[in-house]
């Protein structure tokens, strides 16, 4: 299995967990929600199948020689930008669909990146005491 | 020769400005792969520990792309919703 399976399913359940409150939260406060909310699931499943086809390229990426690496790492970067900017496009043009709605689902996986990781603060409590608790 | 109108510079700079915000999309292509190619030499240097490289990488990598994504979505609100053209 991948090396990174685990952790994918963690922020994946995350996003789409957030994904459901936000679309609630629209659901009760808007008068019109349903162009927010389907922008919302949209913006979430591409930025949901965009991270997972970063995790199969770093996997892929450290197997190779690092000069290639490197190329194929930019590379598949430039295809997902392009992605992310033809769903913009798309959600800009269509009427039934919101933008900001669209932007936030994009960028939701990176909230919940945030959220779980970097502000978990009982997992960083433990890596800055494991090197010590060896000394 | 006819002059400017108000609507015409709008559009004028909104395009120089949707240029200017898609540059913010090079930096974090230049990042990742600058950032797999140290991942690569550092899993050669040490294979037992490509899993934890790996998942440190995957989650950087994630949060460096999102400022492309800002710059990107400036450009193509400019380009095509662009709301200072209603201001006139």
């Amino acid at each position: 299995m991948d090396d990174t399976w685990n952790l994918q399913k963690k922020i994946v359940t995350y996003t789409l967990m957030v994904m459901s409150v936000i679309a609630l939260g629209a659901l009760w406060v808007s008068e019109e929600p349903k162009p927010f909310i389907y922008a919302l699931v949209f913006g979430t499943l591409i930025g949901i199948l965009n991270f997972r086809n970063l995790a199969l390229t770093l996997e892929k990426a450290v197997t190779m020689d690092p000069a290639a690496a490197q190329i194929y790492a930019s590379s598949k970067y430039f295809i997902r930008f392009f992605i992310n900017a033809v769903v913009i496009f798309v959600s800009i043009k269509a009427d039934y669909l919101n933008v900001l709605g669209t932007v936030i689902g994009l960028f939701l996986i990176k909230f919940a990146i945030v959220a779980t990781s970097l502000f978990n603060k009982s997992a960083l409590f433990k890596r800055n005491t494991e090197g010590k608790e060896e000394e | 020769m006819e002059p400017i109108t108000g609507k015409a510079l709008i559009l004028a700079c909104s395009a120089i400005g949707a240029g200017l915000a898609m540059i913010a999309g090079i930096g974090p292509g230049i990042g990742q792969g600058f950032a797999a190619g140290k991942g690569a030499e550092s899993v050669g240097r040490q294979p037992e520990a490509q899993g934890d490289i790996v998942r440190t990488m995957l989650l950087g990598c994630a949060v460096a792309e999102s400022t492309g994504i800002y710059g990107l979505v400036i450009a193509l609100i400019l380009l095509f919703a662009n709301p200072l053209v209603r201001l006139l």
